[in-house]
Order: structure tokens, then sequence, then C-alpha cells
């Protein structure tokens, strides 16, 4: 009878409560964006952005240490409204995009924080790896159009471009790189 | 930006070095010159802030690496071996020397997925296999000339590594196309030196030229014709040695050699600042768009 008892209150305690499953999502390029912006001279901002983003993620309520993002921007697609000066980024004084073409971040750990996440992992930059932690917010959820179901996340952080290799024209051009990124996914 | 003060420092170095190592090697029999350009490069190159990474990161950590030194030491080997290992030598440089450039390049690895390398190995072989023939006929041809007329030679091969500094600079590579001006300057002295050292010096200088200019095409923004045109100038300076036109005296022979290799720099020049000034956006009289003067001037 105490096993009965016991197996219908598990049962019913499973079917009542809300799964919290993990789910897959593909970043959307249409709505994703990773701008950057640098000093130029101390004076002023020079502001630019990766055209070409591919990614996903993995949002997992109910174990958030499984939640993962894997973000790639390609170099090549640098735009900073300037055809010279992007030209000049390709090249080897800056991200050498021939020899190091991806852009990447992948997650080693998250925890959830207010709002988000607190996400550890390794960033890629011309060819140089360094592990680094965003705060990455948002996690609503829409169905749009219907029957997709996507979500967004937000960061914003810093890095030292040198530390990455990036260690030309430091006198004229900063070494902060502010760095904002933006992006949907649509579940798989 | 490019810093006027450390590209004099690296011109004056790379002189100083190559002068000085071709004289004190001249009675060795060790090919001075090509020592002297080498060492005068790397010099020049640890001015620049341009000290290759080890291990190599780039095409232009493996120039100054791998492909220098190994340029130097075959003309070291040559000079104190039979010829014909001489040459087998020197083409087996100058067939690794533009795969050992592009290695773990986007343009022969998939760097971003399966298939994703931009040659195919057919259409990779094919370029490699152009490239080392159009290096060996250079290299061939103004080895020879140097060792008949060595000041004109290294004369040329010197305008046209400080046009290729200067070009690469306007094309999008503004710190690798230095390296070509200490290039310029060791091998440029080389021509008041010993003529003896005139042949190694020209070696080593052809083949740090067609790397920074496959370098600059590959990895930057040099364009085919420009890279092309500025590989092809030196050979003008064998101009004056066919057959119609040695009765010229040497003196003007000389001359033209210099000339006939000065021109075309000077118009690949004209056109690489045309494109600089296009592709920088719209520039009118009172225009506050930066020019490559201003660059230049950033830092005085």
């Amino acid at each position: 009878m105490t096993a009965r008892l016991f197996g219908f209150v598990l049962v019913t305690a499973m079917t009542v409560t809300p799964t919290l499953r993990a789910d897959d999502y593909t970043l959307e390029a249409s709505h994703a964006a990773v701008t950057f912006k640098i000093s130029h001279v101390g004076l002023s901002w020079t502001h630019g952005r990766f055209k070409d983003l591919s990614g996903t993620f993995t949002i997992d309520p109910g174990n958030p240490a499984a939640t993962r993002f894997d973000i790639a921007a390609k170099v090549d697609s640098v735009d900073t409204d300037n055809a010279k000066r992007d030209e000049h980024l390709r090249s080897p004084d800056f991200f050498n995009a021939k020899q190091y073409p991806n852009l990447t971040f992948k997650s080693t750990s998250a925890k959830p924080v207010k709002g988000g996440y607190e996400v550890t992992g390794v960033l890629t930059l011309n060819g140089m790896k360094k592990q680094i932690t965003i705060i990455v917010t948002g996690g609503k959820t829409a169905e749009f159009p219907k029957g997709v179901q996507r979500t967004g996340y937000s960061t914003e952080f810093k890095i030292k471009r040198s530390e990455f290799g990036m260690d030309k024209m430091l006198e004229m051009i900063g070494d902060d790189v502010f760095i904002s990124a933006s992006f949907e996914g649509t579940r798989n | 930006m490019p810093n006027p003060v450390l590209m004099a420092q690296a011109i004056g170095i790379a002189a100083f070095l190559a002068v000085i190592i071709s004289w004190s090697l001249g009675r060795s029999g060790v090919s001075g010159g090509a020592v002297g350009v080498g060492l005068g490069v790397f010099a020049g190159a640890w001015v620049l802030g341009l000290t290759p990474q080890v291990p190599p990161r780039g095409a232009l950590d493996r120039l100054q690496l791998i492909l220098i030194p190994a340029i130097v030491l075959t003309e070291v080997v040559i000079t104190s071996r039979t010829w014909w290992v001489g040459w087998v030598l020197r083409a087996t440089v100058a067939v690794l020397a533009a795969p050992l450039l592009v290695y773990g390049s986007s343009y022969v690895t998939d760097l971003s997925g399966p298939g994703s390398r931009e040659w195919t190995t057919g259409i990779a072989a094919a370029i490699f296999t152009s490239l080392a023939a159009v290096l060996m006929l250079v290299w061939i041809l103004l080895t020879q000339l140097a060792t008949q007329a060595s000041r004109s030679a290294t004369i040329a091969v010197a305008i046209t590594a400080a046009g290729t500094a200067v070009t690469m600079m306007l094309s999008g590579y503004a710190t690798g196309g230095q390296l070509g001006l200490p290039l310029a300057a060791a091998v440029g002295v080389i021509a008041f030196s010993d003529s003896r050292h005139a042949s190694g010096a020209v070696a080593v200088a052809i083949v740090t030229l067609f790397s920074l200019l496959v370098i600059g095409r590959l990895f930057a923004g040099l364009t085919t014709l420009h890279a092309v045109g500025l590989f092809a100038t030196p050979l003008l300076a064998c101009v004056p040695d066919l057959p119609q036109l040695r009765q010229w005296g040497p003196r003007t022979r000389a001359t033209l050699r210099v000339v006939l290799t000065a021109v075309p720099v000077v118009l690949v020049l004209w056109l690489a600042q045309q494109k600089f000034a296009e592709d920088s956006g719209p520039s009118s009289e009172g225009s506050s768009n930066a020019t490559f003067s201003d660059y230049l001037d950033y830092s005085k």
C-alpha cells in the first residue's frame, strides 16, 4: 500500500511539475550583431561590425551549468564604412584574415545571474586563445513567426587587442576594444 | 602608423651592417653580400618592431625565421661548392618559398570547416609551380647580371625593394611593407662595396622581394598588377645587355639599367597612391581626410 501511494505521488509530481528542459538554438544572422568601437588618436571612437555571423547556443534553465554559447564571426566581413581601413584591418597588421579567418567565442561554463548568465569561455582572435568572463543578459522568449520559438541575449565587454597579438600602431589606435554583441536564436 | 624616425634608423642600421659584414667576410671566400643583406634585414626588422615571433604565426615570421636564413645559407654554400650543388639548393628554395609563405592559411587549409580552403590541390600546385618558375627565372637573370654589372644590378634591385616597401604600405600593410626599406638599404650599399658580394646580395634580395610581394598580394591589399609589375621591374635592368645595345659604353648601359628600373617603379607607386586615395574616400582640396604623408608625419 505504501509503495503504491509512493508511486502515485511520484507520477503525479512528474506530471504536474513544469519541465525545465534544455533548448538548442541556432543563431539567426539577420537578428544578430557583433559591433566594436576603438579609440582613434584618443580623440574619437571608430565603430565597426562583423557582417558574417554564425553560432549555436543551448539554454538549460534546469541545469544552468549546461547552458553554452558558441558564436563565430568571419573577420573578413569586418566593416567600418571605409574600404581602405577595412582592407588594412584584414591585413596581418590587425586580424590577418587569411591566416586566422575566424573570431570565435566558445563558452566553458555558465552560472545564472540576475537577468541572464555569467559566462566564462574562450575567445579566439588572431589565432590566439584567451579565457574571458562576460555577463550575458536577456532570455525572453517569443514565437515569431508562428511556430518558430526564439530567444535573444546581449552582452558588452572589453578586451585588450595586444593580448591577442594585435599590437601594431598602439600609439594611434587604442589597445582597448569595446565589443557589443546582441543576437537572437531560433529553437531547433 | 609608420614612424619615419624608426624607418630611417632601420635603413641606417641595415646599410651599416651590410657594409661591415660584407667587408669583414670579403677575404674569407664566404658570400659577404648574402650574409650582410640577411643580417641587415633582421636588424632593420628589429628596429621597426617586426621581430619574428617564435614559433612563427604568420607569413612575415616564416620569411624571417626560415626563408631568409635558408637563402643566406644557400649562397654561403654556393661559394664553397660546385656550381650544380648551388643551383639545386636555389631551386629547392624557389620551390618551397611560396608554399612556406601560405602555409596554414585559408588558401590551403580548411580553417572554416571542411572544404573551405580557397585553392583546390590542383590550383595550389599550379600557382606554386608558376611562382617557383618566375622566382627562379628572375633569380638566375639577376644574379647573372650582378656578376657582370654588379653596381647597376644591385641598385636596380634596391630601387625595386624601396618601391615595394612604399607600395605595400599604401596597399593595406603599413608595417610589413616597411621591411622593404632595410632590404633596399642593405642591397643598395653593396653596390658601392666589393663587386664579388653583389651576386649573393642580389640573390637574398630577390627572394625577400618575392616573398614580400606574395605576402602583400595574398595577405594584404596589394593588387596582382602592382605585384607582378614590381617583381618584373628588375628584369628591365637586363635590357642594355641585349646584343643590339652592347656596343654602347658601360657607363651608358649602367645608367640605362637604373633608369629602366626606376621608371616603372615610380609608375607603380603613382598607381598605388591613386588607389589609396580612391579607396580612402572622397578627397578634395581642404578635405580633412588624412593622406599617407599625414600618417608619416604623425609621430614627428
